[in-house]
């Protein structure tokens, strides 16, 4: 039983070890927490792939007395898979990233500690372990954020922590309510135990609107973003990978597990599904044309992440449609996985440039292209992926959620369709950075990558083909984490 | 066996770009090698063809099990003449792009990538498949007309990749409305499932599908992005905007529109023949407005474009082959002309007409291709062009008769400026520029224009084998609605 726990255990153990071990250590040895802290993840990340191995035959995993809080299912697991290997790829590329930098024993050990709250976060089922672990592992990137201390951090960072703390508020408030109402935290319990249409109807709406505001905050969604891209500007390139591609991705399997497991009597799934349509369809137009706008390439890829959490609040009005609910799951699934990996990517490209002090300004990766072949390469690849050019990850997610609109009809297919336009404007300001790259008369000389932040990057890079050209694995995997949701 | 005319050209974009480190004279080897090597291959493929292979489809594996997608490949007449048009006009682009001397690896890389994109249109019998490379030939061509076109050429590359990535979009979801209804992306279970779907679905998804091929042909108004991309791009790219990616629009039109939907196609053909018209009209007199004569190529295409679209908006036997015989015919006819304008960068140093006076004078050569071309692409009789307007127009005479009058009042037009721009520029009074024009014609101009001229010749003076094979594909389609 406690065996299931075992990924977990590891990261734990390995994040209060680089804590101790950084006390005895000289500033210039710190380098090896670095080293311990991918040690843990590799081995965490290596027992998840187990779990998923005997999940994909028997579904769900016993959790025995402990299956009141956690399930682990097929659908936890390929969140965890998708928080390890983020966390995997960004303390890969910080390795290098934040050679210069002091601290390293507290950044290693908040990135471990909050990569803990977001697999706990992946399991919950029950509504206080969900609200421990969604703290944990933002409490954690509050501090991150301000990592490398100055101006622009702190700034990034108070905006990050002011805010989130006011959306973990909304949160408590509206999980309040529902206990209230059904007597129960667990999210099961609440599905039989909540009342029907009646005179409480209202107070369960209350607490719906209170939790999407709430999560809201958390992935970012219109009118609730404010705060993303000044904190994804500001704080240092690595750790915006984190936020933008793991930290965001956590609300969005809360959001999934509280809804579609606890909320989603008919009466009230009406309700809720017309709510995030409407969140979907403004988040992804906001985020796409305000990144058109977007002279600075963080600020943009923040817009654009806006804009992509738009693409996948989409499957949430879906699941009131007649579509395939496994169907809408998954696509939503599979695209929190190639999001996470090509904007996780794209971030650590940024990185690599300010390893050579090159700003994110559009015109500092003038001619990218000769000065850090790799890296403008890798940026090339997860930018097209953005935009879903075929043949890339992104592409596939982003047709999955398009058949789902296309297969739900009627108004879910103006969402469909408002996805499409919303691809289109994106491929102008993702080729915008591609043209700066690599067709601009600008005299640079060559210079090597950083070693480890460049296999970073082909790390990620050689993900994103490789789900674009053999998508079939990837496709089957969500499509199944999907159903496990419902079972 | 078809699936490597997709892989030789992929593996040819990597030798060249892997190449340029040894040097532009290697990157340009091994693309002109790649090309010779997959023209060879689409030969081989035409003689197994014509040998009566079964090739309809010809191969056929699991993509994306979950979805019902598959890699099926096939081709008929249709797709078959377009692949040898296709494996033709690469060598001829290669040839074209011989003194490309910036970043060649990339130049070819990106050149021999769209080849393999291109063959996969015209190859994929699975929608999804279709959709996929459909897409990615865009890509290639945005990177070559952003590297290497003219002053205005992001622009241009901005525009071409935004208004065409549109339309497939709309394209895209037509094609997933058929894939929910039939449960598979393969051509043959859609076209299964669409002979007992209902009218209005189709008419739907038929509008959709559209869309997209009226933004890629392109037909007026969906043009607007034409007269910069062919204007800014590189003369190789041009030829292959010009020469393939706009018969990637007619060949979806006839594949997905005409064969999968054909009721719902003759219900809209007199619309879709009155936008052609138009397109005819709109793009004839723009050409007679143009100084450059790229620009006056770009929109001649656009003419003979919109005449193949009447072709098969005619949905009669003899249109229909005569608009399958275009494709090939003002493929070549334009690929010659666009190559010409690309020498005449290169020898005289400018595109306008007036300052191209007496041009027959001090480049023969030069001069005489380029009255060939501009009498072949007006429809002078023995030339490929005039075979197939003649039956575009026969079939258009015999389904809309009033339509058949109008266009034949545009082959006066197409003369008429053709005519005032020779006049202008190869017989007028010599101008200072041309004084200095070299006159000098290099192999790697020689071959890929007499090729060009030889092939427009014989076409025109013998078309019954070509025209013969097309026919058993336009047989079959007129066949779909009782024809015949």
């Amino acid at each position: 039983m406690l065996e299931l726990l075992l990924p977990e255990l590891v990261i734990a153990i390995f994040a209060l070890a680089v804590i101790f071990i950084d006390m005895t250590l000289r500033e210039d040895d710190k380098e090896f927490l670095g080293y311990l802290s991918l040690l843990g993840l590799v081995v965490a990340l290596a027992l998840v792939l187990m779990q998923a191995k005997s999940a994909y035959t028997s579904q769900l995993l016993d959790a025995g007395v402990l299956s009141d809080l956690i399930r682990l299912d097929l659908f936890a697991i390929f969140f965890k898979l998708v928080f390890l290997l983020v966390a995997l790829l960004v303390v890969l590329g910080s390795l290098d990233a934040t050679r210069k930098d002091r601290y390293k024993g507290e950044y290693y050990s908040l990135m471990l500690l909050s990569t803990l709250g977001m697999m706990f976060a992946a399991m919950a089922v029950d509504l206080v372990l969900i609200f421990v672990a969604v703290e944990l592992a933002s409490i954690a990137t509050f501090a991150l954020a301000a990592y490398r201390k100055n101006r622009r951090t702190t700034e990034a960072a108070m905006k990050y922590f002011v805010i989130g703390a006011f959306s973990s508020g909304l949160i408590v408030f509206g999980m309040s309510l529902l206990y209230g109402l059904s007597g129960s935290t667990n999210l099961y319990e609440i599905a039989t135990a909540l009342p029907g249409a009646g005179e409480l109807y209202w107070v369960m709406v209350l607490g719906v609107v209170f939790l999407i505001a709430g999560f809201g905050y958390k992935v970012a969604a219109v009118p609730f973003h404010m705060w993303a891209p000044d904190t994804y500007h500001g704080a240092a390139s690595p750790v915006s990978a984190f936020l933008a591609a793991a930290t965001k991705k956590m609300a969005f399997v809360a959001l999934l597990r509280i809804f579609v497991v606890g909320l989603s009597t008919p009466a009230l799934l009406q309700d809720w599904a017309l709510l995030f349509g409407v969140l979907a369809a403004v988040t992804m137009t906001l985020g796409n044309v305000v990144a058109l706008a977007q002279r600075n390439i963080k600020r943009m890829l923040a817009y654009s992440s806006i804009g992509q959490a738009g693409y996948v609040l989409i499957i949430f009005a879906l699941l009131a449609s007649e579509a395939d609910v496994s169907l809408s799951v998954g696509a939503g699934l599979l695209h929190i996985l190639t999001h996470a990996i090509m904007k996780g990517g794209a971030f650590l490209a940024v990185a690599a440039a300010s390893y050579y002090a090159i700003g994110s300004e559009l015109e500092d990766f003038s001619n990218l292209g000769r000065r850090l072949p790799l890296t403008a390469l890798a940026m090339t690849i997860f930018l097209l992926s953005l935009a879903g050019i075929p043949f890339f990850a992104g592409f596939v997610s982003k047709f999955m959620i398009l058949t789902a609109s296309v297969a739900a009809g009627g108004f879910y297919l103006f969402l469909g369709i408002l996805l499409v336009i919303n691809s289109v404007v994106s491929l102008y300001y993702y080729a915008r950075v591609i043209r700066y790259m690599y067709f601009s008369d600008r005299e640079v000389k060559r210079e090597r990558e950083p070693r480890l932040l460049a296999a970073a990057l082909l790390i990620a890079a050689f993900l994103v083909v490789y789900i674009g050209v053999f998508p079939d694995a990837f496709v089957s995997l969500s499509l199944s984490a999907a159903s496990s949701l419902f079972s | 066996m078809l699936a490597y005319l997709v892989l030789l050209p992929l593996l040819g974009a990597l030798g060249s770009y892997l190449g340029e480190r040894y040097g532009l004279a290697r990157a340009r080897s091994v693309a002109l090698g790649t090309s010779l090597l997959t023209a060879l291959l689409s030969v081989l493929v035409l003689q197994r063809y014509l040998g009566g292979a079964e090739m309809f489809p010809e191969q056929s594996q699991v993509w994306i099990s979950d979805f019902g997608i598959g890699f099926i490949l096939g081709v008929d007449a249709m797709s078959l003449s377009l692949v040898l048009l296709t494996a033709l006009l690469y060598v001829v682009a290669v040839l074209a792009s011989w003194n490309i001397s910036t970043n060649p690896g990339r130049y070819f890389g990106l050149l021999m990538t769209m080849e393999a994109g291109l063959m996969g249109v015209f190859l994929a019998l699975d929608l999804f498949l279709f959709y996929v490379f459909w897409e990615i030939v865009l890509i290639p061509a945005f990177f070559l007309i952003n590297g290497w076109g003219g002053e205005r050429r992001s622009y241009a590359a901005m525009k071409v990749l935004i208004y065409t990535h549109l339309g497939s979009l709309f394209m895209f979801i037509g094609i997933i409305m058929l894939y929910l209804k039939a449960g598979s992306f393969s051509f043959f279970a859609i076209s299964d499932m669409l002979s007992a779907a209902d009218a209005g679905f189709k008419s739907l998804v038929f509008l959709l599908l559209f869309v997209g091929f009226a933004f890629k042909i392109p037909l007026v108004p969906f043009h607007t992005w034409l007269p910069d991309a062919y204007t800014e791009a590189p003369t190789p790219v041009t030829i292959l905007l010009a020469g393939l990616l706009s018969k990637m629009g007619a060949y979806g039109l006839l594949r997905l529109g005409v064969t999968l939907l054909p009721e719902t196609f003759q219900s809209y053909a007199y619309a879709i023949a009155l936008l052609a018209l138009v397109s005819v009209f709109y793009a004839a007199f723009t050409a007679l407005a143009q100084r450059d004569i790229k620009r006056l190529v770009a929109f001649s295409s656009v003419s003979h474009m919109g005449f193949l679209v009447l072709g098969i908006a005619s949905f009669d036997f003899v249109g229909i082959s005569g608009a399958i015989f275009q494709m090939v015919s003002h493929g070549l006819i334009v690929a010659l002309l666009f190559f010409l304008t690309g020498m005449l960068v290169e020898k005289v140093g400018s595109r306008e007409i007036p300052r191209l006076g007496g041009l027959i004078t001090r480049a023969p050569f030069l001069g005489w291709v380029l009255v060939f071309a501009s009498l072949a692409s007006l429809g002078l009789p023995g030339l490929s062009g005039f075979v197939a307007e003649l039956s575009i127009l026969l079939g258009l005479f015999s389904t809309y008769p009033f339509l058949a009058y109008l266009a034949v009042l545009s082959l006066p037009l197409t003369a008429g400026y053709y005519l005032w721009m020779l006049q202008r520029s190869t017989f007028g009074a010599t101008s200072e520029l041309v004084e200095g024009a070299r006159g000098d014609v290099r192999w790697h101009e020689a071959v890929p224009v007499l090729l060009l001229v030889v092939l427009i010749t014989l076409l025109g003076l013998y078309p019954a084998p070509l025209m013969e094979m097309i026919g058993s594909t336009s047989r079959e389609i007129v066949a779909l609605i009782g024809g015949i």
